[in-house]
């Protein structure tokens, strides 16, 4: 395997999958709960939206 | 490694190792609708049985597999077209490509994310934002170099040669033959070829033509399965002389080039599986281990294999962020976090039934849980109901039917909640989306029992007995 570019799909569907593994983690322990998804949601994809923006615009 | 068949020899072949189409297109001769599965398989290699069941379960499941099916159709490109339905209808930037597929991702992820139970928008939820992400993922990509670049032929099928009408046809041998064929039996296939060769000068029409013709005859029986043997094609038949009538040659898109794929854009580079394969390898590993500590240890419920798995899966297309070439990993990753997300609103990882019929206080237990099934619980053969007063009865059951029989001198406060379906108590009910009902009984003498019962999806019936 050779190091490629920045690939900006497999870092943003990278960065969701352990997020939505991060917060099963935290409400199967108990640290969240089902309320806290309500925001943990649309923060996961803004972070790995905004990091897949980011990534793009410096590939350039 | 050696041997790469060409990538439009269809069908599943085992032989064959996973090298070949760098693009997905729909089948033309391996279809039952549009062609989907059988391309899919295709580019997959695997048998199409395999795909079209998939697609089948999912749809029975929340529809998912129409929705993933009818995106399908309208992006993939059909065998020898060079743009897919909706791509040649729409503007677009090639600068935004990557931005629209981080947009079409996120809204994807979000209609997945609200067939949870904290946004209660029932199943016809993920629905209008796949579709939302389908558009914008076609409003981004590139149009595709070719000339051809305002012709909205190249879509699903291509366009049908213009009728004899509309053409200023000059007086021809063929014309008068028109309508004699659509009598089944007298038009042998070879006709519409006789009728070709008897135009008088213009060769050009004949080449042009002959091929479109053999493009619609061979796609004929895979469209209408089996019903029509090879002699027997009233439609084609009668439909091809008419067509081949005029000089004229046909538009561009039905041009002879038509049976075979464009051949892949150049820049592609070839896929390396080989950080495919080593996450996958770490996943079976990983379950391995799980499974091991399963047996000797503690338990591992099923969402823990899950969610272990879709960590690994993640930590593999990060990688592939810099090394290797991870995408492949992209689906595997959805249908788990899919899975996840459905298993985990069962309360517990347990399935089949509770029966209990308690016949003292102490038998009676706090809470009785269940992943997906049934709990029955009847109070009527307690003995010492007076035991009971004070106590709190849980009864959770992810899916399906929760019962509970109460007798007629135990006094009894319940709260009952489903996210989905049939809530009954007593005489009150509720039902639908967020169905939740509360009772209590009149403060009296009796002894006094409280009732907490939840669930996702299924029915709470409370009745006396």
């Amino acid at each position: 395997m050779k190091r490629h570019p920045l690939d900006v799909v497999s870092l943003v569907a990278g960065l969701i999958f352990l997020g939505v593994f991060g917060i099963w983690l935290g409400v199967d322990r108990g640290d969240l709960t089902i309320a806290d998804l309500g925001w943990l949601t649309p923060s996961l994809l803004i972070v790995a939206g905004l990091a897949g923006v980011a990534a793009s615009l410096r590939r350039r | 490694m050696s041997e790469t068949p060409p990538a439009d020899g269809g069908g599943f072949d085992p032989g064959r190792l996973r090298t070949a189409p760098t693009q997905m297109r729909r089948s033309r001769d391996d279809r039952y609708i549009a062609g989907v599965c059988g391309g899919l398989a295709r580019y997959l290699n695997v048998d199409p049985v395999v795909v079209r069941v998939i697609v089948a379960a999912l749809t029975v499941i929340g529809g998912v597999g129409l929705v993933l099916y009818a995106a399908a159709w309208l992006l993939a490109p059909e065998d020898g077209a060079d743009k897919n339905a909706l791509e040649s209808h729409l503007p677009a930037s090639p600068r935004i490509r990557v931005l629209g597929w981080i947009a079409a991702g996120v809204i994807a992820v979000i209609a997945v994310a609200s067939s949870g139970p904290w946004f209660d928008w029932g199943w016809i939820g993920p629905l209008p934002l796949l579709g939302i992400a389908v558009l914008i993922w076609v409003l981004a990509r590139p149009r595709s170099s070719g000339g051809s670049s305002d012709e909205p032929a190249a879509p699903t099928t291509p366009a049908p040669p213009p009728p004899a009408t509309s053409a200023p046809s000059p007086p021809t041998p063929a014309a008068p033959e028109a309508p004699a064929p659509p009598a089944p039996g007298a038009s042998p296939p070879a006709s519409p070829v006789a009728a070709a060769e008897s135009l008088p000068s213009d060769s050009e029409a004949v080449t042009a033509v002959v091929p479109t013709d053999e493009d619609r005859t061979m796609r004929l029986p895979a469209t209408r399965p089996a019903t029509a043997p090879m002699p027997a094609e009233p439609p084609s038949a009668s439909a091809d002389p008419t067509d081949s009538a005029p000089p004229e040659p046909p538009p561009p898109v039905t041009a002879p080039t038509a049976p075979q794929p464009t051949p892949p854009p150049a820049k592609r580079k070839r896929f390396d599986p080989t950080l495919t394969w080593l996450t996958l390898a770490a996943l079976v590993a990983v379950i391995g281990v799980l499974s091991l500590i399963d047996q000797t240890a503690s338990d591992v419920s099923g969402p823990v294999y899950l969610a272990t798995s879709l960590a690994v899966v993640a930590l593999g297309m990060l990688a592939g962020t810099w090394w290797g070439n991870g995408r492949w990993l992209i689906p595997i990753g959805a249908l788990l976090t899919v899975t996840l997300i459905s298993v985990s609103q069962l309360p517990v990882w347990k399935f089949g039934e509770i029966d209990e019929a308690p016949t003292s206080a102490a038998d009676v237990l706090p809470s009785y849980q269940m992943g997906a099934g049934q709990i029955l619980l009847d109070l009527t053969r307690v003995e010492d109901l007076t035991a009971l007063d004070g106590r709190t009865i849980q009864l959770e059951n992810g899916l399906g039917q929760t019962r509970v029989f109460v007798p007629e001198d135990l006094d009894v406060s319940v709260h009952a909640e489903l996210n989905a379906g049939d809530v009954k108590i007593f005489d009150r009910e509720a039902n639908g989306a967020d169905a939740s009902t509360q009772y209590t009984d009149p403060d009296d003498l009796d002894p006094d029992v409280r009732l907490e019962i939840d669930g996702s999806l299924g029915q709470v019936e409370v009745m006396r007995r």
